[in-house]
C-alpha cells in the first residue's frame, strides 16, 4: 500500500538536475514578445493622462496598452471591483497602470521609463490606525457571540485590556508572478501561468478579454513556490500577457522581476486588534472580547474570507465560555493584501496566545499551565465560539506529551538561572503555543474537486486534477492514492499538468485542502474503475457475459471488497483466483468497457450560517504544539532561536516525510514573519524593502540550533482520506511560540510591567522595549 | 590584443565575441545556451538561486560558488564554469543530487539547482579534507542560499547523508590541464571588445590599466564586480566604458611581511577571511557573517572600501588598525590613511584617473573589538558597526581608537568619547559620561535597518559591552 509511505517528491529528480520546467524556462518562440508592467507613481490620486508616444518610438517596442484596452477592465475573486490596469483612480503605489510589449528587456525597460503619467494627487491612507479612525471599512464580519462577555468581564476576578499588532509578510516565493500566453486558432488562448488557481485565471482572462471560458485554456505544470500569493493575484498578470497575445497574435511572456513583484502584489494582512479579557486567579479565561482590524489594502481581493478566518482562530486552542469577536477589513492605499499561508488564522491565533502570555505574567503563573487550564477538553469545554464541537482530546494530549518531550520544567529552571546573571548581556525565554486549525474553505462551495483518471492498456495511468503543485507534494500524494487504489507501482503513474481542459470549475489549491479534496476525488475515480474491473473479473471467473449483466443489479454474491488490487495483480479473496491486472485490462478493452473515469468529490457535513455566526464551518481540525527557546542579545536586540520542539497531529499521514517538510517549512516561514521580515515603506507609501537585501527572510543560519519535529500519529480522523489531516498552513502558526518566547525573555527584566511587543519582534522593537524597563 | 572571451562551460570551450560578453552569466546560460537549470530570483546576489561554480586556474585551484546573476560573462575569461547541468555524469546523479532526492531536500525546486551546486563544492571539500561535514560547516557553505519552502532542515539532512564519490570530483572532471590549454593563451593577452556602444578593456598589466584610466577617466572599474552587477541589473547604472582588473596578476597578491600585510585590489574577501583566521580573529569573525560565500568568492576587500558606503562592514576595523590605501595613476603612487580617505557620503579622496591598487594593514599591535548589529545575524547589511583598537594599562586605556559605522554619513571616529576614556583615572567611572559624549558625536537616521533611536541605544550598549569586555577584565 503506497498511502502512508514516504515516497520521494514527484519532481525530485528533475528539481535536483535543473530539468524541471518553470514558466520562464520555456523555450522562446521566434516571434515571442516580453511584457513589462508600469507601476503607478503615487499611492493615491486620479490618473489624468498616460502619455506613451515617446515610449512607443523605442526600437524593439511593439505595443503599449492601458486599462482601456481590455473589454472588461475589472476582476476580483469575491467582489469584481479591481482594475487589471488602473485607469481612473490609483489604489496604491506601483499599482499596474500600463503594459509594454517589447522584443528585448532593454527596449521594454527603456519604454517604461519614457511613459509619462499625469496625475492629480490625493491624500492617501497609509496606516491601519488612520483607516480605523476614518472608519474606512470594506467588510465587516458577522460577530461571534457566546454567553454574556461584557457582564462576565465586569464580574471577573481580574481584567486586562490591551492591543495586539502584527505586520504583513511578503510571500517571497522564489518564482515571481509569471505567465506565457500562446495565441491559437479561432481566437483561442493557451495560457501557462504560475497560478494556484488556473480556473480563476481562465475566467479572469476570458472576461477581461471579452472571450468565453471555452476559448481559454489555462495550464499549470508547477510553481516555484506560492504560499497563497498566487491564489488570486496570478490572474491579473496572466490577463496582461493574454491581452498582448490577443492584440499582437504573438506569444507573450510576462515574468515580473522580484522587485516589481514585491512592490506590486499583495501580502499577508497586518492586523491591529483590541481586546479585553476577564479571568480568574487560576488564569482561566472567563470572558474575551476582541475587535480585529485587518489592513486589506486597496481592494477587496480575499480580505473578507481572511478576516473571517482570523475570527475563527481568535480562540486558538482554548475554550472561551463568554466571547465576542468582531472584525473589520480596512481599505488603505497599499498593495491589495491577499492569501498567505494561514489566511488570517495566524493573526487571530497569535492574539490569544499573546493574551495568555500576558495573563500568566500578570498572575505570575507559568504560561504553559495557563494554556493547559484553558485548553479545549471535555464537554462542555469543547465548543468553539461559533458553535462547532471539538470531538477529540488531542490538544490536551499534545500539550502533555510536549511538556515531557521538551523537558519543559527543567529547562524553565535553566532559563531562570541563566537570566539571573546580568553580566552576560543575554536573556533567554521559553514558551509553548498551540494551533488548532480549521480545515475546509469557509466559502462552502469551494470544497469540491474533480479527478480524471485514464488507465491505459499497458496498465499505466495518467491522472489529472485541479490541484496545482507548488512544492507541497500534492502530486506525490495523488500518485500514492492511485497506486494504492489500483494496486499499481508508483512509476507506472503520471500526474499531469493541471489544465482547465482536463478539470473544469476547480477550486484554488489553497486552505491546506489540496490533498484532502483532490486525493478524495482521485480515490473516487480509481475506485469506480476498480469496481468495474472487479466485477469484470467476477464475470470472467463465473463465465458470465459482462455486457448482458452491466445494466442490471450485480448479483448478490458479488462484493467488490472481495477483490484485492495489489502489485499489478487482482486477487479474489473468495475463489483465491488471481489475474494480472494488465490481462484484466485487455479483457475490459475487448469487451468495450471504459477504463477512464471522471469523478467529483464534495466535502460532506459542513456549513456555517453567516447570519447567526454559528455552524460547522470546518470538516475537522489539524492540531499541533511547539516549544521554543530563544536567546535575546541585550545590546542589540538580536534573537537566536536555540531550540524548537514540535509535535503535530496530522492523523495518519499519507506521506510522513513530505508532511514533515511542510511542518519545518511552514514553521520557519512563520519565524520570519514574527521576527525579521519587515515591510518598510517610504513616506509616500512606496515599499522600500522590495528585495532580499532589505527584506530578510530566514536564512539557514536562523534555523534553531536544535530542531525536533515529530508527528503524533493517530487514526481518529475518519472523515478524510486515509484518516489523514491537512498540513499546509497549520505549522506556520506554531512560530508564535518564538515570539511569545521573546516576550517571556523580556519578562525577566520587565520588573512589574507586562512586556509589550509588536510583531515582527525586530531587534529595534525588542531593544526599545527592553530600554523602557530601565527608564522607570 | 584579443577580441574575444573564452572559457570552459561544463568542459566545453566557449567563445564570446560580441555584446554577449557584457551579459550576466545567468542570462547567457538561460537565453543563449538554453541551460535553464540556473534560476534568477533577486538579480542582486542575495538569494543564491543562480549559483554556478567557477574555477580560476590562477587562484586557489578550487571550484568556488558564484552568483551568476551579477557576474558578467567577460569576467569568466580563462576560467572553467560548471552549472547544474554539469553535475550529473551521463545518467547518474551526483551524490549530492541523489541525497537531495532521498532526503526531501527539494520542495518547489526553484532554489534547488543553486543549492546542489554549492553542495557539490562541499562534497569536494569533504573529499579533500577526508572528514565528515559538521552541521555548522554545512550551514556556513549554504548561507548564501534562500529557500522559502523547506525550513532548511531537509537540506541539512541532505548534506549530512550525502555520500562521497571521487568519480564526481569537479576538478578532475572539469579543470584538467589539457582542457585549459586552448583557452588560457587567450587570457594571457589583453582583451579589447567594442560592442553596442560599450567598450570593454581587460588588461594584463597594471601599466596598461593606468594608461587606459588616464585616457578614459569615466571608465567604470571592475574588480569583483558584485556591486556593479546589481547596479546594472536594477537599471541604476548606464555605462559606456568598462575596465576589468581580473587579468592583472600582480593585483592578486596577498603579501605577508613582518611589519605589514599588503592586500592587492583583486584579493577576494574569501582569501582575506582565510588570512584573518590566522592573524586577526576578530576580523575573521566579522567576515564570517559578512556576505555569502558566493559574494566573498568574487568581491574584493578593496572594492568594499572604494564603494564608500557608511555601512561598509570592513571599514571601521581597517580604520582601527591604521590601514593605508595605495593609490596609483600614470603620475605615480601615493598613500592615504583609510581614516582620511572618506570625505563625505560616498565621496572619497580619489581622482578619476586613479586606481586603488591595494591596502596595507600594519601588523596588529593593539587589541581589537568588533561588533555588529543587524536585523538578521548572517548576510545582512549592518544597522551599526563598532570597531575599537586599544591597549590596557594598569589604570585604564593607554591607547584607544573607536570607530562606528551606520551612525553618520561616513564611518565616524569617536574622538571625544576616546578622550573621556583616555583621561579617566579610575577604570569604572565615566561610562555614562562616555555614552553621553558618544551621542553627541553620532548622527544616526531612521532607515530600513533601524530607527535613529534604536541606533543610539545600540551605540551606547556597544560602548558598555566594550567596557565590560576590556576595563572590567583588568
Amino acid at each position: 500500500m503506497s498511502l502512508g509511505q514516504s515516497y520521494k517528491h514527484d519532481s525530485a529528480v528533475s528539481h535536483v538536475t535543473g530539468e524541471s520546467v518553470f514558466i520562464d524556462d520555456r523555450p522562446f518562440h521566434t516571434n515571442e514578445v516580453l511584457v513589462f508592467v508600469k507601476g503607478a507613481p503615487a499611492s493615491c490620486g486620479k490618473i489624468l493622462n498616460i502619455k506613451i508616444d515617446k515610449a512607443l518610438k523605442v526600437p524593439g517596442v511593439v505595443g503599449i496598452w492601458t486599462g482601456d484596452d481590455f473589454a472588461h477592465n475589472q476582476w476580483g475573486t469575491i467582489v469584481s471591483e479591481q482594475p487589471v490596469l488602473a485607469r481612473k483612480q490609483i489604489g496604491y503605489f506601483d499599482e499596474p497602470i500600463c503594459i509594454v510589449a517589447a522584443e528585448s528587456k532593454i527596449s521594454g525597460q527603456m519604454a517604461l521609463e519614457l511613459i509619462e503619467v499625469e496625475i492629480e494627487s490625493m491624500d492617501p491612507i497609509l496606516s491601519l490606525q488612520e483607516a480605523i479612525d476614518k472608519k474606512n471599512f470594506l467588510y465587516e464580519s458577522t460577530p461571534f457571540l457566546v454567553g454574556e462577555p461584557e457582564l462576565v468581564y465586569q464580574k471577573s476576578e481580574h481584567q486586562l485590556e490591551g492591543t495586539f499588532e502584527c505586520g504583513g509578510q511578503e510571500h517571497f516565493y522564489l518564482e515571481s508572478q509569471a505567465a506565457i500566453v500562446y495565441p491559437q486558432e479561432d481566437g483561442h488562448l493557451e495560457v501557462h501561468s504560475s497560478s494556484q488557481h488556473p480556473t480563476e485565471t481562465q475566467h479572469v482572462i476570458a472576461k477581461s478579454l471579452g472571450l468565453q471560458s471555452h476559448q481559454v485554456t489555462c495550464i499549470v505544470k508547477r510553481m516555484g513556490g506560492a504560499f497563497g500569493g498566487k491564489e488570486s493575484q496570478a490572474a491579473p498578470f496572466a490577463a496582461m500577457a493574454a491581452l498582448v497575445a490577443q492584440k499582437l497574435k504573438r506569444p507573450a511572456r510576462l515574468v515580473l522581476s522580484k522587485d516589481d513583484d514585491m512592490k506590486m502584489t499583495g501580502k499577508r494582512h497586518p492586523f491591529l486588534n483590541f481586546y479585553k479579557v476577564g479571568f480568574n486567579q487560576e488564569g482561566v479565561i472567563q470572558s474575551l472580547m476582541i475587535k480585529l482590524y485587518a489592513n486589506a489594502g486597496a481592494y477587496v481581493d480575499l480580505s473578507p474570507s481572511i478576516l473571517d478566518r482570523a475570527l475563527f482562530h481568535a480562540d486558538g486552542a482554548y475554550f472561551i465560555a463568554n466571547a465576542k469577536f468582531e472584525g473589520w477589513a480596512c481599505r488603505t492605499n497599499q498593495h491589495s493584501n491577499t492569501a498567505f499561508r494561514g489566511f488570517g488564522g495566524p493573526q487571530g491565533n497569535m492574539t490569544v496566545e499573546s493574551i495568555i502570555e500576558d495573563i500568566a505574567k500578570y498572575l505570575k503563573i507559568d504560561a504553559l499551565l495557563v494554556r493547559q487550564r484553558n485548553c479545549y477538553s471535555l464537554k462542555p469545554r469543547n465548543i468553539t465560539p461559533y458553535g462547532q464541537e471539538i470531538d477529540d482530546q488531542v490538544l490536551v494530549q499534545l500539550f502533555k506529551t510536549l511538556e515531557q518531550k521538551s523537558d519543559y520544567y527543567r529547562r524553565r529552571q535553566e532559563v531562570s538561572v541563566f537570566n539571573q546573571d546580568k553580566k552576560q548581556r543575554k536573556l533567554r525565554g521559553l514558551s509553548v503555543t498551540a494551533v488548532k486549525f480549521g480545515i475546509a474553505f469557509t466559502a462552502r462551495h469551494l470544497n469540491q474537486a474533480s479527478a480524471l483518471v485514464h488507465l491505459y492498456l499497458d496498465g499505466s495511468v495518467q491522472v489529472s486534477t485541479g490541484a496545482t503543485e507548488m512544492g507541497q507534494g500534492v502530486n506525490t500524494k495523488i500518485k500514492q492514492t492511485v497506486a494504492t487504489c489500483l494496486g499499481l507501482s508508483m512509476h507506472s503513474i503520471s500526474v499531469m499538468a493541471t489544465s482547465t481542459e482536463k478539470n473544469a470549475n476547480t477550486s484554488p489549491t489553497a486552505a491546506s485542502s489540496g490533498a484532502d479534496l483532490n486525493c478524495s476525488a482521485v480515490w473516487k475515480a480509481c475506485d469506480q474503475i476498480r469496481r468495474r474491473l472487479a466485477y469484470l473479473f467476477y464475470c470472467h471467473q463465473n463465465k458470465i457475459e459482462f455486457q448482458s449483466r452491466e445494466l442490471t443489479m450485480p448479483p448478490s454474491d458479488f462484493i467488490h471488497e472481495d477483490y484485492v488490487f495489489h502489485d499489478g495483480v487482482v486477487l479474489c479473496l473468495i475463489s483465491h483466483q488471481k489475474i494480472a491486472l494488465i490481462e484484466l485490462i485487455q479483457i475490459a478493452y475487448l469487451n468495450r468497457i471504459s477504463l477512464s473515469e471522471l469523478a467529483h468529490y464534495r466535502t460532506e457535513g459542513i456549513g456555517f450560517d453567516k447570519k447567526t455566526g454559528k455552524g460547522r464551518p470546518f470538516h475537522y481540525f489539524t492540531n499541533g504544539v511547539a516549544a521554543s527557546e530563544v536567546e535575546v542579545d541585550e545590546d542589540t536586540g538580536q534573537v537566536k532561536v536555540r531550540r524548537v520542539d514540535i509535535l503535530m497531529d496530522l492523523g495518519a499521514s499519507i506521506n510522513p516525510k513530505i508532511d514533515l517538510g511542510q511542518v519545518t517549512g511552514g514553521f520557519i516561514q512563520g519565524v520570519g514573519w514574527v521576527t525579521s521580515e519587515n515591510l518598510y515603506y517610504a513616506q509616500n507609501g512606496s515599499l522600500i524593502s522590495h528585495s532580499p537585501t532589505t527584506y530578510k527572510i530566514p536564512n539557514i543560519q536562523d534555523t534553531p540550533r536544535i530542531f525536533n519535529v515529530e508527528l503524533f500519529p493517530n487514526a481518529l480522523n475518519q472523515r478524510n482520506i486515509y484518516s489523514s489531516k491537512a498540513v499546509g498552513e497549520p505549522p506556520l502558526l506554531l512560530a508564535t511560540s518564538v515570539w511569545t518566547a521573546i516576550k517571556d525573555a523580556l519578562s525577566y527584566r520587565s520588573k512589574e510591567k507586562i512586556p509589550f511587543l509588536r510583531s515582527p519582534a525586530l531587534p529595534s522593537e525588542i531593544l526599545i522595549e527592553r530600554h523602557r524597563y530601565e527608564q522607570s | 590584443m584579443a577580441a574575444q572571451i573564452q572559457f570552459l562551460l561544463n568542459g566545453s570551450p566557449q567563445q564570446v565575441l560580441d555584446e554577449d560578453a557584457l551579459m550576466m552569466v545567468s542570462d547567457y546560460l538561460r537565453y543563449r545556451q538554453q541551460k535553464t537549470g540556473t534560476k534568477v530570483v533577486c538579480a542582486e546576489g542575495d538569494c543564491g538561486a543562480c549559483t554556478i561554480l567557477v574555477y580560476h586556474p590562477e587562484a586557489d585551484k578550487k571550484f568556488r560558488s558564484v552568483n551568476s546573476c551579477i557576474t558578467p560573462v567577460f569576467s569568466l575569461a580563462g576560467q572553467s564554469v560548471v552549472t547544474i547541468e554539469g553535475l550529473k555524469k551521463s545518467d547518474q546523479l551526483h551524490p549530492v543530487q541523489q541525497s537531495l532526492v532521498e532526503n526531501f531536500g527539494s520542495q518547489c525546486g526553484f532554489c534547488t539547482p543553486g543549492i546542489a551546486c554549492t553542495m557539490a563544492t562541499l562534497h569536494d571539500h569533504a573529499l579533500d579534507s577526508n572528514q565528515l561535514i559538521s552541521e555548522q560547516k554545512a550551514k556556513n557553505y549554504l548561507t548564501g542560499h534562500l529557500c522559502r519552502c523547506t525550513g532548511y532542515l531537509p537540506i541539512l539532512d541532505s548534506v549530512k547523508n550525502s555520500k562521497l564519490d571521487r568519480n564526481f570530483e569537479l576538478q578532475q572532471r572539469y579543470a584538467q590541464k589539457e582542457q585549459f590549454e586552448k583557452i588560457c593563451q587567450i587570457a594571457q593577452n589583453s582583451i579589447l571588445l567594442n560592442s553596442s556602444g560599450v567598450e570593454l578593456f581587460i588588461p594584463v598589466s597594471l601599466d596598461e590599466a593606468l594608461e587606459y584610466k588616464n585616457k578614459n577617466p569615466e571608465a567604470h572599474l571592475v574588480a569583483g564586480g558584485t556591486d556593479l552587477g546589481v547596479l546594472i541589473n536594477k537599471g541604476r547604472l548606464k555605462y559606456t566604458k568598462v575596465i576589468s582588473l581580473q587579468n592583472i596578476s600582480e593585483l592578486y597578491l596577498l603579501t605577508n611581511k613582518k611589519e605589514q600585510i599588503l592586500i592587492g585590489a583583486r584579493v577576494t574577501l574569501s582569501e582575506v577571511e582565510a588570512w584573518a583566521k590566522t592573524q586577526a580573529s576578530e576580523f575573521a569573525n566579522l567576515l564570517s557573517i559578512f556576505a555569502s560565500p558566493q559574494i566573498k568568492n568574487r568581491a574584493t576587500l578593496v572594492g568594499n572600501i572604494v564603494n564608500g558606503s557608511p555601512i561598509g562592514d570592513t571599514i571601521p576595523f581597517l580604520m582601527s588598525c591604521n590601514a593605508t590605501l595605495v593609490i596609483q595613476s600614470v603620475h605615480g603612487k601615493r598613500r592615504v590613511a583609510i581614516e582620511d580617505f572618506y570625505l563625505a557620503y560616498k565621496k572619497m579622496d580619489l581622482l578619476p584617473n586613479e586606481i586603488v591598487v591595494g591596502i596595507e594593514i600594519p601588523t596588529l599591535q593593539m587589541s581589537h573589538k568588533l561588533y555588529k548589529a543587524s536585523v538578521r545575524k548572517d548576510l545582512d547589511i549592518s544597522a551599526v558597526t563598532f570597531a575599537a583598537a586599544y591597549q590596557l594599562g594598569p589604570a585604564g586605556f593607554s591607547y584607544l581608537k573607536i570607530f562606528m559605522g551606520g551612525v553618520g554619513p561616513t564611518v565616524l571616529r569617536l574622538r571625544e568619547t576616546e578622550k573621556i576614556f583616555l583621561s579617566a583615572q579610575s577604570r569604572n567611572l565615566f561610562l555614562a559620561e562616555a555614552q553621553a559624549a558618544l551621542l553627541n558625536e553620532v548622527s544616526p537616521r531612521d532607515d530600513v535597518r533601524g530607527s535613529a533611536h534604536y541606533r543610539q541605544l545600540v551605540c551606547q550598549n556597544f560602548l558598555a559591552r566594550f567596557v565590560s569586555e576590556t576595563l572590567e577584565q583588568i
